[in-house]
């Protein structure tokens, strides 16, 4: 169980390094606005990662009828799509998309309540399909 | 004569049957090396360190820094229960007694179960393990029965480490990535190249910082790694751990786990050596 949070945590800390990528990446063109937007996102998905670490997560994830390795591919698929889009208000829905997943998968730990885990996982899906990733 | 040579040979053979030198040096050194601290200290301090980059998320790090406090009592409990083991068997190996009136590992056992449920059912067993080696009077001619009876619970204490230290080294990444955004975010929003050339110096200190407490979780993890192994190779040979060859064995993972100590045997907690004294 224990394993399954460490290895969940490993893909949101390199879903956070993209979202810093993409900030440094894109510096000169942003607002101070979108900047702080980018940063806020980094610091909230680290932040998940860390909970997570802190907290066991296989049984709970077991409940939400999502796998770590589900929750996993869909973060790949959103770091992936933080280096390729052209567009970079789309790479900030995106962050926030993923940090929204995070907190929510750590929030439902500390809760002991995974239900919402399901709906958010599916809308990072969608998002990621509508984007075309 | 013929008599004393006769008496050599037998003194010879006895002397060799009953050597367990090369079990009572591996235990005592795994004893003596399990007890490395510091990675545990690396875990739990690390949001506390990450505050330094985002003071204004000061609330959620002290939090986490507090939930990892119960993780550290279990992290030390897991190490506790190898270190008393690996002591318990040197002495057994030296053909001593131990000594305990009730399960050692009983509390050790309740706070590893906080952090690994896996955990408290082996820290339990390797207790009742100890508790029965001092009621029968275990001694040497029983650290066979010992070894084969503790192994799959040792494994799965030194698994149990293992995955916490991993997790830990996964944070040196974070946290290389915290002082990436914190430093390189200061120099881009600073005009002054004075200013800028500081960050950059700073962010050498913080990421030197990184470098130095992964130098010690890497010999840790060897040294872990030894353990294991070593204890493996005593549950594999435990009918001939006198034999030769085995001999050679145990003292080839014991030249391993030296080289790893080497490394941490100034850092290991004075606190922690009232653990050998029973």
């Amino acid at each position: 169980m224990a394993k399954d949070g460490f290895e969940l945590a490993l893909s949101f800390d390199a879903a956070a390094a993209a979202i810093k990528g993409r900030l440094f990446a894109d510096w000169d063109s942003l607002t101070p606005k979108q900047r702080q937007d980018l940063e806020d996102a980094f610091w909230d998905t680290t932040s998940a990662a860390m909970t997570l670490r802190t907290k066991t997560v296989g049984a709970l994830l077991a409940e939400a009828e999502l796998s770590v390795a589900a929750l996993s591919a869909q973060t790949q698929r959103a770091k992936e799509a933080l280096a390729k889009l052209e567009d970079v208000r789309k790479a900030i829905k995106v962050a926030t998309a993923v940090f929204g997943l995070a907190a929510t998968v750590s929030a439902g730990i500390a809760t002991g309540n995974v239900a919402a885990v399901g709906a958010v996982f599916q809308s990072v899906k969608a998002l990621l399909n509508e984007l075309g990733i | 004569m013929r008599r004393a040579v006769f008496l050599w040979l037998m003194a010879a053979l006895l002397a060799a049957c009953t050597d367990l030198s090369a079990v009572r040096d591996f235990a005592g050194l795994s004893a003596e090396t399990g007890a490395y601290q510091g990675v545990v200290r690396t875990y739990e301090q690390h949001p506390s360190r990450m505050v330094r980059y985002a003071p204004s998320r000061r609330a959620f790090f002290e939090a986490q820094r507090a939930a990892r406090e119960a993780q550290r009592q279990g992290l030390l409990a897991l190490q506790q229960s190898l270190v008393l083991y690996m002591a318990s068997l040197g002495k057994l190996a030296a053909d001593e007694a131990v000594a305990f009136d009730t399960n050692p590992l009983s509390q050790a056992a309740a706070k590893a179960g906080a952090i690994d449920t896996s955990a408290a059912p082996a820290v339990t067993a390797v207790g009742n393990l100890l508790l029965r080696a001092a009621t029968s009077s275990w001694r040497q001619r029983e650290v066979a029965e010992l070894i084969g009876a503790a192994n799959p619970d040792v494994q799965q204490i030194v698994r149990g480490l293992r995955a916490f230290v991993n997790a830990s080294a996964a944070e040196d990444s974070a946290e290389l990535q915290a002082i990436d955004l914190f430093y390189r975010g200061l120099e881009r929003r600073s005009g002054d190249p004075a200013a800028q050339q500081g960050m950059r110096e700073w962010r050498e200190v913080r990421d030197s910082e990184v470098a130095a407490r992964r130098s010690s979780r890497e010999a840790y993890l060897k040294a872990l790694d030894a353990i294991g192994r070593g204890h493996q190779l005593l549950y594999e040979n435990r009918s001939r751990l006198s034999v030769e060859e085995s001999v050679r064995q145990i003292r080839a993972v014991e030249q391993e786990l030296r080289a790893a100590g080497e490394l941490l045997r100034p850092l290991v907690e004075p606190l922690v050596r009232p653990v050998l004294s029973f």
